[in-house]
């Protein structure tokens, strides 16, 4: 990249670029029309950082607050306690306007790439939107041969640039959401769910075209997902997320291989194992049954307690466990008391002192995986 | 599969069905698609899109467009009647009775001004001519059936209270309320996070299971229904490719587009190191062929890695082997297409 020299990030790779420091995201919420309003704690103080190349990869289940998360970070949706700083400023105190300078270089992209692109503009305007609005480009040629080396970058040729998103198969047009989201040149690039609503084989391609960008721009992505093998597989870093906190995180193999949440430990229990099946005799999953509790009532405590396994009553009901390293050094964080592989606990299943509904389906045995 | 001597609950033959395109022509959604769904249990179509899949449930629903859609060929087979065969009225008593289905989308598929318990209720009282204060306990026994644990609670709930996950358990319960010999799930967990695809699959099994009742499930998720099928039945392009028992379809797929499917899904033992590039995760390149011209050959020998002269030309028939079916020549020497590796 010409540019490359530029971007002031290029001097050190050890110093993070993004910094989330005890970050809370409330929503107001109204039990009635009279009544004084509660608070959701979408995101409860969460701290990460990403460093400038890298990818941090967010994991949980539906509802755990990853999506609010992700755009609280770049800031499209208001923090309400805790700081942000990018590349070295505080951009948690900065007005709307002070942040429009940084837009640029924080980009966006969405799940769904049927509803993310404008259908009454052409590919043309959609990638070079951003290099129109930021003034990147001195003439329209200029901004014209932007659009067609980004429309290149992500596989798509030059015979495109009039053609309308209805067009698109949904594979091309993520590769569109991609292309107008990396033309501005940014350093930062949240992925929400951006491979979720396409085929495996269309995914796979996704996947293997961000990360060539990546290897390319040495742009960094916070790479939000509920499919854990997809973060496992395409992130340095995972942190896993559970009703607005982060339980676990470390490098991708670390958090894989030694799982020491609880919750952790059962996501990777509902994955199925590509061919290991022996049918329907036998399921010796361990799969996490009932659904995480409402976050507008979230239970004292660890957060995951009313579904855990390994819960200490008279402990993990009461106190919160802080996010910290077991092995001092090895940057694998992990918020439990008990985290797996460190003593024995009685096995009782999954879900079982819960409140939240049970599924008859998934009883099994809390079994050795 | 054991049950092969007596006749399969439903049996899909030479099923071809054609959609007519608003600019003229038509395009063959499914050409010559056959199997059999046996008593009891649980057949898998997987598939990406384009493939046909949805095509394959709406004609066994008799839900295809009219007009638009029409059907070609073929004959779908359940319990000795020929579906397609049947008059609307006769037809209107099998869906929702003997045929039950889930739709792909949970959030939608209820209405939001009733509670689940008047949806459920009149599922039931649909088909079961039974008083209100039977139905509606034959609704919690139902809802309790699915995994909701205070059903005579949940039972008043109207559907925007209910997450996803317990929305669809709703309308699987909706499925079961006439007692259905066959139950067709269309995407049932297309729209829902792992943790849920891999509760509402097994609940899906479990009440096969329990129920004796057969399960036709279709599906882009070719590894979380693995778990629940006795067969799966691999889609391309409006053929069937490739079928057999999930344990060897997975390990050991013969099709080279069963090869490439199982290689593209990410696998959680590759990591990356910061600074160093590795290799790309295996891909199908290329695209669908078009369903609007005339087939000739393969219809994956446009993205074939294997191709060889013979596949452009002559259209490969489904060759048996040991423990399954698939549609390449290359099975017909060796019975095996090479390593998946």
């Amino acid at each position: 990249m010409s540019d490359r020299e530029s971007r002031p990030h290029a001097r050190s790779h050890t110093k993070p670029l993004v910094v989330v420091e005890k970050l809370s995201v409330l929503f107001p919420y109204r039990k009635g029309f009279f009544r004084a309003p509660t608070f959701v704690h979408a995101v409860d103080g969460v701290s990460f950082y990403i460093r400038p190349g890298e990818t941090l990869g967010l994991v949980g289940e539906s509802g755990c607050g990853k999506t609010t998360l992700g755009r609280a970070v770049i800031r499209l949706v208001e923090p309400t306690v805790g700081r942000i700083v990018f590349d070295g400023q505080e951009i948690t105190g900065l007005s709307e306007r002070e942040v429009r300078p940084l837009r640029r270089r924080m980009q966006i992209i969405f799940q769904d790439p049927y509803s993310s692109l404008n259908p009454r503009m052409t590919v043309r305007e959609v990638v070079g939107e951003g290099i129109a609005a930021l003034r990147l480009a001195k003439t329209p040629r200029e901004a014209d041969e932007t659009v067609v080396e980004m429309l290149g970058k992500v596989g798509l040729g030059p015979d495109l640039l009039d053609r309308y998103p209805h067009e698109f198969s949904g594979g091309q047009r993520q590769r569109i959401a991609i292309a107008r989201a990396l033309a501005v040149r940014p350093d930062f690039v949240v992925c929400d769910e951006p491979t979720s609503a396409l085929d495996v084989s269309v995914q796979a391609q996704i996947l293997n075209l961000l990360e060539k960008l990546q290897d390319e721009l040495s742009v960094s992505y916070l790479f939000i997902s509920h499919d854990l093998r997809v973060v496992a597989y395409t992130s340095h870093r995972i942190a896993v997320m559970y009703l607005g906190r982060i339980v676990e995180m470390g490098p991708a193999k670390e958090v894989s291989e030694r799982r020491l949440h609880p919750y952790t430990h059962a996501l990777f229990g509902a994955l199925p194992k590509a061919g290991h099946h022996e049918g329907r005799r036998e399921r010796p999953r361990r799969a996490l049954a009932g659904e995480p509790p409402s976050p507008l009532d979230p239970p004292r405590g660890c957060v995951f307690h009313s579904r855990c396994p390994r819960v200490e009553k008279g402990r993990c009901d009461v106190e919160a466990p802080e996010l910290m390293e077991i092995v001092p050094g090895s940057h694998h964080r992990v918020a439990c008391f008990h985290p797996e592989g460190t003593d024995e606990v009685a096995s009782e299943g999954f879900g079982t002192k819960n409140d939240v509904e049970q599924p008859t389906a998934t009883t099994e045995p809390f079994s050795s995986a | 599969m054991s049950s092969v001597s007596e006749t399969p609950l439903l049996a899909v033959r030479d099923l071809s069905v054609s959609f007519a395109m608003a600019e003229g022509g038509s395009l063959q959604a499914l050409d010559g698609v056959s199997f059999d769904v046996p008593s009891g249990r649980t057949v898998a179509i997987v598939g990406e899109s384009g493939c046909g899949k949805t095509a394959t449930a709406l004609s066994i629903m008799r839900l295809l467009p009219s007009p638009g859609a029409s059907v070609d060929r073929g004959s779908i087979l359940f319990q000795g009647d020929d579906l397609l065969r049947l008059s609307e009225r006769d037809m209107q008593r099998i869906r929702g009775g003997k045929i039950g289905m889930i739709f792909q989308e949970p959030l939608t598929a209820l209405n939001p001004v009733y509670t689940i318990g008047a949806q459920i209720i009149e599922a039931i009282r649909l088909h079961d001519r039974m008083s209100r204060a039977a139905s509606r306990t034959r609704a919690i026994d139902l809802l309790h059936r699915v995994g909701f644990s205070r059903p005579d609670e949940r039972i008043d709930s109207y559907p925007h209270e209910l997450s996803g996950g317990m929305r669809q358990r709703v309308l699987i319960a909706m499925a079961l309320a006439a007692g259905p010999r066959l139950l067709v799930a269309d995407e049932p967990t297309s729209a829902l996070d792992t943790v849920l695809r891999a509760q509402i699959m097994a609940l899906l099994g479990d009440l096969s299971r329990e129920l004796g009742m057969s399960l036709l499930v279709i599906t882009h998720d070719l590894e979380f229904v693995a778990d629940i099928a006795d067969e799966l039945v691999v889609l391309y392009a409006g053929t069937v490719v490739e079928s057999g028992r999930p344990s060897r379809v997975l390990a050991e797929p013969r099709h080279p587009y069963t090869q490439a499917l199982v290689q593209s899904v990410p696998k959680a033992d590759t990591f990356r190191t910061r600074g160093q590039r590795r290799a790309a995760l295996p891909t199908i390149d290329g695209a669908l062929p078009d369903l609007r011209a005339k087939r000739v050959g393969c219809a994956f020998a446009s993205r074939c890695t294997k191709v060889f002269d013979r596949c452009r030309v002559d259209a490969p028939n489904m060759v048996a082997f040991g423990d399954g079916a698939a549609r390449c020549f290359l099975c017909e020497r060796t019975g095996v297409t090479g390593s998946a590796a």
